[in-house]
């Protein structure tokens, strides 16, 4: 049997029906890429990056795809082309954040309310510049007072989420168009936050203008 | 240009700030802007505001709250994998919650760009880049996709030993049935079951006290109570009808973990909280599940798994007397006292009488004792 012609979920399909060794040999050899690269990411935003450590949890991510007779992949409904690699990915990533969050509870004593993400959260906010809190507060809210006005009712919630996420989370447009179900290319999504940036710092400029008495401004683009 | 002045348009200076970094003007229009007051300090005012939004992004991120998803959540969206409602709600959510939109932004990142060279290179150099590395685990795999539950093998050896116990289960449990002259749903045949035969020490909801018994039936069917027997065939029936349903997927996976096998009751559990995220039963028992796996010496680091969604549950349900005694459990063992005696004390103001109070009094005592002789852990 030829196992490399199949789609990847034929290539499930044959694994899970027959067991046999050189069909799971396919499927270690197909997946390595995407399940070693999840794993070696989320490893990092760790601050690791020992390749004993990124093999065992890459081990580990196959056993745990296999377990219970491979229940993972038998309740698993493809609902696109590239689904089965997506679901790589999320097992890669549990498996790797099982690591890291049952260690780091374990070793900061996990109080009650502690949560041992901020390694992981930190990785992706690191570097950048801040403002106090009580003035970011107070921005956010003027801020999504004036995006409540500025799209068509119809494309509003997703142009707020798309300036959110651009603003307040630091994601790139790119990232932010490749998020299932935004439904913008990488233009759509620039576009979107050129236009909300311009109504949004426009409207924060005339507040400032305007003073405390809320006088509105003459010089008002 | 405006009528009139030669100020800036709001599109000049939108694209003298520039999306990615400042764009430039014509030569006329710039040397306007480097000449008129007024728009100068419009371009400035403009430039303070663009530069606060950009300082959005940074500064500590928080901790997550009783609404965040669980993290398997973003990587599903991240993925592709959620479906259409949900990811609608995961966007509102994540656009407006500070923690989970930076743990989006991670994954989006680490699932949607393209491996560098240098990751690659990273990767190849790796141990599981080799066919022999590949094979070894292929063939894991391939034994593993076809294990069957160790019960069916192993029946044989253990059978003569456990028939006594299986008759007295059985007994037990038409005792208890006829004394209710009903019968009993799963979860209270489950509950009944813990009593008969209590496998682990932590609790599960609805059960009352018993001695834990843990060598008993662990592995043969034939050793488990009867009560048990019958709950994995009502749950078994109900999930063939049907299959997606949380109150089964909860009563298997708290049936698997009465079986020894807290590695089935996880993946079961991780199922059912894909649909209800939110549920504080479901964290509890996930963080039960964690707690017997911890119980093997090489996943010790699963305790810190249990703490975090028994507190989590607990911060939903803070009266829920059998997970405030399951995370007290789980603190003593990992030798956090202070946290431990805590725990134990809140138990305690939950749990006015009987049997489990005792078996908490004794918990809290000896680790006073402890703390008091200064003696180390």
């Amino acid at each position: 049997m030829n196992w490399t012609s199949l789609t990847p979920e034929e290539l499930i399909g044959a694994c899970v029906e027959s067991g046999d060794p050189a069909a799971w040999e396919e499927f270690v050899c197909r997946f390595r890429p995407v399940i070693a690269g999840t794993v070696m990411r989320t490893v990092r935003r760790f601050g690791e990056s020992a390749p004993q450590l990124i093999d065992d949890l890459i081990q580990e991510t196959y056993l745990k795809i296999c377990a219970n007779r491979c229940r993972v992949l038998r309740e698993f409904k493809p609902q696109g082309a590239d689904a089965v690699f997506g679901l790589m990915k999320t097992v890669a990533f549990s498996v790797a954040q099982d690591h890291f969050r049952g260690g780091l509870a374990a070793k900061r004593g996990a109080g009650r309310r502690e949560m041992p993400l901020e390694t992981y959260i930190e990785s992706a906010m690191a570097g950048r510049e801040a403002m106090p809190p009580a003035e970011r507060e107070i921005l956010l809210r003027e801020i999504d007072e004036q995006l409540a006005t500025v799209s068509e009712p119809a494309a509003r919630d997703r142009d707020r989420q798309i300036f959110w996420l651009y603003y307040r989370h630091g994601m790139t447009a790119r990232a932010i168009a490749l998020i299932p179900g935004i439904g913008l290319t990488q233009k759509g999504v620039e576009s979107a936050i050129v236009r909300l940036t311009n109504h949004v710092r426009a409207r924060l400029a005339d507040i400032k203008l305007a003073g405390p008495e809320g006088k509105s401004s003459a010089t008002s683009l | 240009m405006e009528p009139g002045t030669g100020h800036l348009t709001a599109e000049e200076i939108s694209g003298l700030i520039g999306f990615d970094g400042p764009g430039a003007l014509p030569e006329e229009r710039a040397n306007h802007a480097r000449t008129c007051d007024i728009c100068r300090r419009i371009i400035a005012m403009h430039q303070e505001e663009d530069s606060r939004l950009r300082r959005l992004a940074g500064g500590p991120r928080g901790t997550p709250g009783l609404r965040c998803p669980v993290l398997d959540e973003w990587a599903s969206l991240a993925a592709g994998l959620a479906d259409p409602q949900r990811r609608n709600e995961l966007l509102a959510h994540a656009s407006q919650c500070d923690h989970c939109g930076a743990v989006l932004h991670a994954v989006m990142e680490d699932f949607s760009e393209d491996l560098t060279g240098a990751e690659s290179q990273s990767l190849e150099a790796l141990a599981s880049a080799k066919p022999e590395w590949q094979r070894a685990v292929a063939r894991r795999m391939a034994g593993a996709s076809r294990t069957r539950p160790t019960y069916i093998r192993t029946w044989l050896p253990r059978a003569a030993a456990v028939l006594l116990a299986a008759g007295a289960g059985w007994l037990a449990w038409n005792q208890m049935a006829r004394n209710q002259r009903t019968v009993p749903d799963p979860a209270l045949q489950l509950a009944m079951a813990f009593t008969e035969q209590r496998p682990f020490d932590y609790r599960i909801p609805g059960a009352a006290h018993a001695s834990v018994r843990q060598e008993r039936g662990a592995g043969s069917s034939f050793g488990r109570p009867q009560a048990l027997r019958d709950a994995v065939s009502t749950i078994g029936a109900e999930r063939e009808k049907n299959p997606e349903a949380v109150k089964w997927l909860e009563l298997e996976a708290r049936a698997e973990m009465l079986q020894s096998d807290p590695q089935s009751a996880i993946d079961t559990l991780n199922h059912a909280l894909e649909q209800k995220p939110d549920d504080p039963d479901l964290w509890a028992d996930l963080g039960m599940a964690y707690a017997l796996r911890a119980g093997d010496p090489n996943r010790r680091a699963d305790y810190g798994q249990a703490i975090e969604f028994l507190n989590r549950s607990l911060q939903k349900k803070p009266n829920s007397p059998e997970v405030a005694f399951n995370l007290a459990l789980v603190y003593e063992k990992m030798n956090f006292n202070d946290l431990a005696i805590e725990e134990w004390q809140q138990y305690l103001n939950l749990d006015t009488a009987g049997a489990w109070r005792e078996e908490a009094q004794d918990h809290l005592a000896k680790l006073e004792q402890k703390k008091k002789s200064g003696s180390k852990p």
